[in-house]
């Protein structure tokens, strides 16, 4: 597994381009590089947004020809289908684009990357520890549910219909959580301490980005890929 | 609340490259001594702290911990609290980073470190998929790397392997380094290679030997519940349930051909499945479960509070005096389960509301105002529980453990399980607490590791193991 | 002392941000990312709230499997709770209020500019999501002072760290 510490090129802000040929080949590198779950998973995700997208654009857009047409009301304008079209390109492109970028970088080498590139080094050790309790807190959150669930009488079933009911049902739990998580705080503090953060001298890095030819042969294909689809629009433009 | 000291009058000397054991009771503040000896208290929690503490010429209360890296490290009782990274290595570059050292360098030392006590599998590992025994060994390997001349082990080799002990041990002694071992529980392997014992108890360090514990050490350790025998719980402890004369009756739960199995994606360990054919625990009776890690104890204990349902078998309660099957929900009500870790269930402001919330809430006719303040108010006096407006939260753990106890003493449920609710809290403590809720519920259920204890209190002993009972024995 | 806090609220406020209550379509769920946020501004601090704010939903985002939304949430809720840390710390209701107020607006507006604009959503499902936007915050201002006072109740020495 190439180590892609140096995603951040395939970071492209907008890519308006009327041909979904451009979302074509973002799909096929997903695909390449995840599998058709890599494709699959992000599009399911996304698919309510898109429909809302499609149902959504047609009355903000009514440029162009009349498309669907009922009852004398123009419903649907081929400006509007265009616009919407478009824009579950751009979309789906987007994320696509992130959900490659997240699931082939490796975290600890990117936040090392990034502490090397400047990133100021509280700011990395907060991530990185925030990462080791996000599970921990999830599966407190678990125990506690059980443990409160415990606790309550028999009739005690929540079937509140209304949303505020169920967070309100929910408060005891989190307060637990919370109590229990904020109690680390002191000691966390002691564990960094006695591994010497707050001390003055620069620290050296451990974890280095293996494989630096690797990564220069990806930038560049990246870079090749890029201006290849970008043609098309540069096209426009001109 | 806790404003009377809690050292008086300590006086400790570390000899140079020997080995030093403080044994005393859990809460004896063993934690609290281990942290003030590297400078994090009172610094990061408040407290008054007066007197000299010196590291050979220099005076450790000028210096901050983070200075003191090379010469001080510090393994906590409880590793949850002290790993902090998503890799083994990384957790053990940590602190070489700080120190500045070439990454050259600090390869050659997470890789001794990581071989020293066979974590080397683990080396790009997630430390949160370590047993509780691997984590103390990573953090054992942290200290190796960064090599300091004193070592404090807070708890540390409790949970650890035989071998891997005697490897520790060892190691130090022969590298002359400066130990200091805080421990609850006596190990036979002390007598080989501690220089110096002492007790600490009641605020007070008593020195008790030199090259060998001196006569009268094993009277006191017993005096103060870091022993448990067989007299010291008799003493504490009378008959708790009574075994039911009528032990051909309807059991209080009974667990017939039940198959149960996490789902593949639960996170769970896939391919573990638990099937029993038949468990029952009679009215009156205490039955203990034993088995190592992973053998399905907690399974078999969620499975009877109704948190877990199992894919086919059934489980029967009796009610009225009859057995019948009984569905999830009612087992929740049915059966009382004290978890492990006390907190999950605390979280009222007060002693009292965290009693009474419970008795608000139970359903049925709602008892009255005088009721609950008599039922919380003597459940308070049971547990010698503090003051009843003091929030929990910042109770001692034995405490909050009585409070959780107390909880379910006033729930009254027909059968209660207490998962490993010996660790962390004195021998009388936990003894008083069954004794306690043995009163309160027709049959018990109590999860441990300590195969003496289990012997002690109950009547059987089922023995689990890989999701299957062993061939059980009656005491 | 302020990294761990910060740390810890961060991976709070990620929890906080996975606990769904089945609602809305758009973005998938409701949660209670508002009332982590909230009560990390209330108990701590404006620039705690900020930081834990903003890197734990993005953080939530990335590991739930929605990475798009992740540059957006940690602006979107940074600023939510900076805002909200600055306003209403002061104590009193008023403050309060006008926190809450700006907390939410600054959310709402968030999301609305960044799934327009920045994600190119267009204005149709960018609105979608007000509304439930605004519910989101309710539940998470309610929720959030609830959740403070409790905690300072239940575990007094909370009031020892500010940042």
């Amino acid at each position: 597994m190439v180590l892609l510490a140096y995603l951040p090129v395939f970071f492209l802000p907008l890519p308006i381009l009327m041909l979904a040929g451009y979302l074509a080949a973002i799909v096929f590198i997903s695909f390449l590089c995840l599998g058709p779950r890599g494709v699959i998973r992000p599009f399911l995700s996304i698919l309510p947004i898109l429909i809302l997208v499609l149902l959504l654009t047609p009355p903000f857009q009514r440029e162009g020809e009349p498309f669907i047409v009922i009852g004398g009301r123009i419903l649907v304008t081929t400006g509007g289908i265009n616009e919407a079209l478009r824009l579950i390109i751009r979309f789906s492109g987007i994320t696509l684009l992130f959900y490659l970028f997240a699931n082939t970088t490796n975290a600890d080498l990117f936040i090392t990357s990034c502490y090397r590139m400047g990133m100021p080094f509280n700011l990395v050790l907060v991530v990185t520890i925030a990462m080791r309790y996000i599970p921990h807190l999830t599966t407190l959150y678990r125990e506690v549910t059980d443990a409160h669930s415990l606790r309550r009488g028999p009739d005690a079933a929540v079937r509140g219909f209304s949303p505020f009911r169920r967070v309100k049902a929910l408060l005891p739990v989190l307060t637990s959580v919370l109590i229990q998580a904020i109690r680390q705080i002191p000691v966390l503090s002691m564990a960094l301490e006695c591994r010497g953060v707050g001390r003055k001298v620069k620290r050296s890095t451990y974890l280095e980005l293996k494989n630096r030819a690797g990564v220069m042969a990806d930038f560049s294909i990246s870079l090749l890929i890029i201006i290849i689809l970008l043609i098309p629009l540069i096209r426009e433009m001109v | 609340m806790v404003n009377s000291p809690l050292f008086q009058g300590l006086d400790l000397s570390l000899a140079q490259g020997k080995i030093t054991l403080i044994l005393g009771p859990p809460e004896s503040g063993k934690t609290t001594l281990s942290r003030i000896l590297t400078g994090l208290i009172p610094r990061f929690t408040g407290g008054e702290l007066s007197g000299k503490l010196n590291l050979g010429r220099k005076s450790l209360t000028a210096l901050m911990p983070y200075e003191l890296l090379e010469e001080i490290g510090l393994v906590f009782q409880n590793s949850e609290e002290q790993l902090f990274t998503t890799r083994c290595d990384s957790e053990i570059a940590f602190a070489l980073e700080s120190l500045a050292m070439p990454r050259e360098k600090i390869r050659e030392r997470v890789f001794s470190a990581l071989e020293w006590l066979g974590l080397s599998p683990y080396e790009q590992g997630n430390p949160k998929n370590l047993s509780g025994g691997e984590k103390k060994k990573l953090l054992l390997a942290c200290l190796f790397a960064l090599d300091p001349a004193i070592w404090l082990l807070d708890e540390t080799l409790d949970e650890i392997d035989r071998e891997s002990k005697f490897k520790v041990l060892q190691n130090l002694r022969r590298s002359r380094k400066t130990v200091l071992i805080f421990s609850s529980k006596w190990l036979e392997l002390y007598r080989e290679f501690v220089h110096r014992f002492y007790l600490l108890s009641e605020g007070r360090l008593y020195a008790a030997g030199e090259g060998q514990p001196e006569p009268g050490f094993w009277q006191k350790l017993e005096e103060r519940g870091l022993l448990l025998t067989k007299e010291s719980a008799g003493s504490s402890l009378r008959a708790p349930l009574p075994l039911s004369s009528k032990r051909g009756s309807i059991p209080l739960i009974q667990v017939r051909e039940m198959k149960f199995s996490y789902q593949a994606n639960s996170g769970r360990s896939r391919g573990f499945s638990l099937i029993i054919p038949d468990f029952s625990v009679y009215k009156g009776e205490i039955v203990a479960l034993v088995g190592p890690n992973g053998s399905g104890k907690s399974t078999l204990a969620r499975v009877l509070c109704g948190l877990l349902a199992p894919q086919s078998g059934e489980i029967l309660i009796s009610k009225e005096g009859n057995q019948r099957a009984a569905a999830v929900e009612e087992l929740k009500s049915y059966t009382g389960y004290l978890f492990q870790n006390p907190d999950s269930q605390i979280f009222l402001s007060t002693v009292h509301e965290e009693l009474a919330y419970g008795l608000k809430n139970q359903g049925r006719p709602k008892p009255t105002r005088e009721e609950i303040e008599k039922r919380v108010n003597r459940a308070i006096e049971l547990f010698n529980l503090p003051a009843a407006d003091l929030p929990p939260a910042i109770m001692s753990y034995s405490t909050r453990k009585r409070l959780q106890a107390a909880v379910y003493y006033l729930l009254e449920r027909s059968l209660l399980i207490i998962d490993e609710g010996d660790s962390g809290i004195s021998f009388r403590d936990y003894l008083k607490i069954v004794e306690l809720l043995g009163s309160a519920a027709k049959g018990m259920v109590i999860i441990t590791h300590n195969q003496e204890l289990a012997r002690l209190l109950a009547h059987r002993i089922i023995y689990l193991e890989a999701g299957r009972i062993l061939p059980g024995r009656e005491e | 002392m302020k990294i761990a806090a910060v740390a810890i609220l961060t991976a709070v406020t990620a929890l906080f941000t996975f606990v769904r209550v089945p609602f809305a379509p758009t973005r998938g769920y409701f949660n209670l990312s508002d009332m982590a946020i909230f009560f990390s501004a209330l108990t701590i601090g404006p620039f705690t709230a900020l930081l834990a704010g903003g890197l734990g939903t993005a953080l939530a985002d990335i590991i739930s499997g929605y990475p798009q939304w992740a540059p957006i949430s940690f602006v979107v809720h940074g600023l939510q709770g900076l805002v909200i840390g600055l306003l209403a710390r002061r104590g009193g209701v008023l403050n309060l209020s006008m926190g809450a107020a700006a907390g939410t607006v600054t959310m709402c507006t968030g999301y609305l500019l960044g799934g327009w604009l920045i994600l190119g959503l267009g204005p149709g499902p960018a609105l979608a999501e007000v509304p439930i936007n605004l519910l989101q915050n309710l539940a998470g201002i309610i929720g959030g002072v609830s959740l403070h006072l409790a905690v300072k109740k239940a575990y007094p020495p909370i009031a020892g760290i500010n940042w």
